[in-house]
């Protein structure tokens, strides 16, 4: 193991740590605002939460926008959680989920993300989501390429 | 069942009652010819969801209620040109998996929803990939309960266009009116209020207006975001007092263009983030936190003619300053003279008080508000600035309110 990798370990107990202090973050629905798109979060299926690099809780409304933030971060959070969808309102780790574009789009951004935890029948998640699964790492690639919103119509206005 | 079909040919309209001859909305709807109409008479209808895939038009007599037992969609339009008029839809239930709807319009264009009343429903008018559709003088209650998520938007509207909402009036839902995707819409004289998050809320929406409307203690007020072309004027919004609610957020804008508007007694009035070329003329900011929070991150706005009055902070600015250009407002808090009678100060008129960045750097800071020492200091950076951005500046006040609110 080299001298970098050690660090990563490391840093990881340290960020599980810190995470598992106390769990999950809470969401203050309805009233908390999404850090990086300003949005208030209220949509129980599809909010995210991270630690920063500082130790700093951020809450976002949809997993295009986790994943837009995590992007512009310098440092990579320590910790990251998205919603079940199958179970609206709970935060699992990033690790613990599979992902999906769902065809309608009709997440908060309108970029159609969801997450499930792993423990699901993932053949019932594929007919019930849509395209996927897709890793957390795929997600990331697709907000790379294209952004956090969706390609905007106004063109064809 | 011939009877029914002779009835159909017959009898125009085709009248539902409890006692007959048609005890079902659905049965009628099944035997109407195209461009027939349905009459409803009071009566609590308990059936299936209702699919309407033929031009019809239903009309609700006093008393007509569709109550969706709390288990399902009441009414689906699938065929263009069909009216909706007079029922009172009630108890859709709520679902996590599915944007359920009291009124689903499905890829039908040119339907008319008009003086129906939608009570206790998850979304109560949902319009996806329609065009030309008129919503008006609906009135539509949600259940308003913070603590659930059993509320979704009141009028929603996905990939449309040339949609039309008047005189509405929307409380107790998530966002009353929500566009998405959904270009040259005319949305006027709604009343949206005690909404769980937004009065209005739209993304990805061009080309559309937004005239005459009152937006009032919504959860955190009106935003707006990811959209060019936005004309708003002659809105009001106002109560928006959460910790972080704002009368109008405008998150990534470009040339919006607010004019004659009313922002009143909220946390902040207008929170503009990445709104470039925005152009606010004639609108009157009174008694709000923050009138007006400018983020770097916008560009190149014009302010004229607006009337700032009893704001805590009449502006507020991050980062050392903005591109903004304020000139001919009038701002109750300017102390300077017109010794040549043009209605202009002589002085120029900084807006943004030290204090105001003081707080901006330590929210915490808030607290020493009305101190001697924050007036001091207030005062001392008027007379020489040196912490305040240059840059924010009206260089021509006006002496006089040109709102005509005060004077």
């Amino acid at each position: 193991m080299t001298r970098r990798e050690l660090m990563a370990v490391g840093m990881l107990v340290a960020g599980g740590l810190t995470g598992c202090g106390g769990g999950p973050p809470q969401i203050a629905w309805n009233s908390d605002a999404c850090d990086f798109c300003r949005m208030t979060i209220s949509e129980r299926r599809f909010a995210a939460a991270a630690i920063t690099s500082t130790g700093r809780t951020v809450r976002f409304d949809a997993i295009e926008c986790l994943a837009g933030w995590v992007m512009a971060q310098p440092q990579g959070p320590t910790a990251i959680w998205v919603t079940d969808a199958e179970r609206p309102g709970t935060l699992i780790p990033v690790d613990n989920a599979r992902f999906f574009r769902a065809v309608s789009g009709h997440s908060p951004m309108g970029k159609g993300f969801i997450a499930v935890a792993t423990t699901h029948n993932l053949k019932q998640m594929v007919a019930k989501y849509g395209e996927g699964p897709l890793t957390w790492d795929q997600i990331r690639g697709i907000v790379k390429r294209e952004g956090a919103t969706p390609a905007h119509p106004a063109g064809s206005n | 069942m011939i009877t029914l079909a002779l009835l159909a040919v017959l009898q125009q309209p085709l009248v539902v009652s409890p006692t007959g001859p048609f005890r079902t909305v659905a049965s009628a709807v099944a035997a109407a010819v195209p461009g027939g109409t349905v009459v409803v008479k009071a009566g609590r209808y308990r059936e299936p969801t209702i699919v309407i895939a033929r031009r019809l038009t239903l009309t609700g007599e006093p008393g007509a209620i569709l109550d969706g037992e709390g288990l399902h969609e009441i009414v689906v339009l699938r065929a263009d040109g069909i009216t909706i008029r007079g029922f009172e839809f009630t108890h859709t239930g709520f679902s996590y998996s599915e944007d359920r709807a009291a009124l689903h319009v499905a890829g039908a264009h040119d339907c008319r929803i008009e003086d129906n009343r939608f009570i206790d429903t998850f979304f109560a008018i949902y319009i996806a990939a329609s065009h030309g559709c008129v919503v008006a003088r609906n009135e539509i209650a949600g259940r308003g309960d913070r603590d659930e998520a059993g509320s979704g938007n009141g009028i929603h509207l996905w990939s449309s266009r040339e949609v039309t909402v008047a005189h509405n009036h929307i409380s107790g839902h998530r966002d009353g009116i929500y566009l998405e995707f959904t270009h040259v819409a005319d949305v006027h004289n709604n009343l949206s209020e005690h909404n769980i998050r937004y009065g209005m809320h739209f993304m990805y929406s061009d080309s559309s207006a937004y005239v005459g409307n009152h937006f009032r203690a919504n959860g955190s007020g009106v935003a707006v975001m990811y959209t060019r072309v936005v004309t708003m004027a002659h809105d009001t919004f106002e109560a928006n007092r959460g910790a972080a609610a704002y009368g109008l957020l405008l998150k990534e804008i470009q040339d919006a263009r607010l004019e004659g508007n009313l922002f009143r007694d909220n946390t902040i009035g207008l929170l503009a983030d990445g709104a470039d070329r925005l152009v606010a003329l004639g609108n009157r900011f009174d008694d709000n936190g923050w009138a007006l929070r400018l983020l770097a991150s916008s560009f190149d706005g014009r302010f004229e003619g607006n009337a700032f009055r009893r704001n805590s902070f009449d502006v507020a600015v991050n980062g050392r300053g903005t591109t903004a250009v304020f000139a001919r407002n009038w701002w109750e808090s300017y102390h300077g003279w017109d010794l040549d009678h043009n209605g202009e100060g002589d002085v120029p008129y900084h807006p943004v008080r030290l204090f105001a960045l003081l707080v901006e750097q330590a929210p915490p800071a808030l607290l020493l508000q009305r101190s001697l020492f924050v007036r001091l200091l207030d005062a001392a950076e008027r007379v020489v600035p040196v912490l305040t951005p240059a840059n924010v500046v009206d260089g021509h006040p006006l002496m006089r309110d040109p709102t005509g609110a005060s004077r």
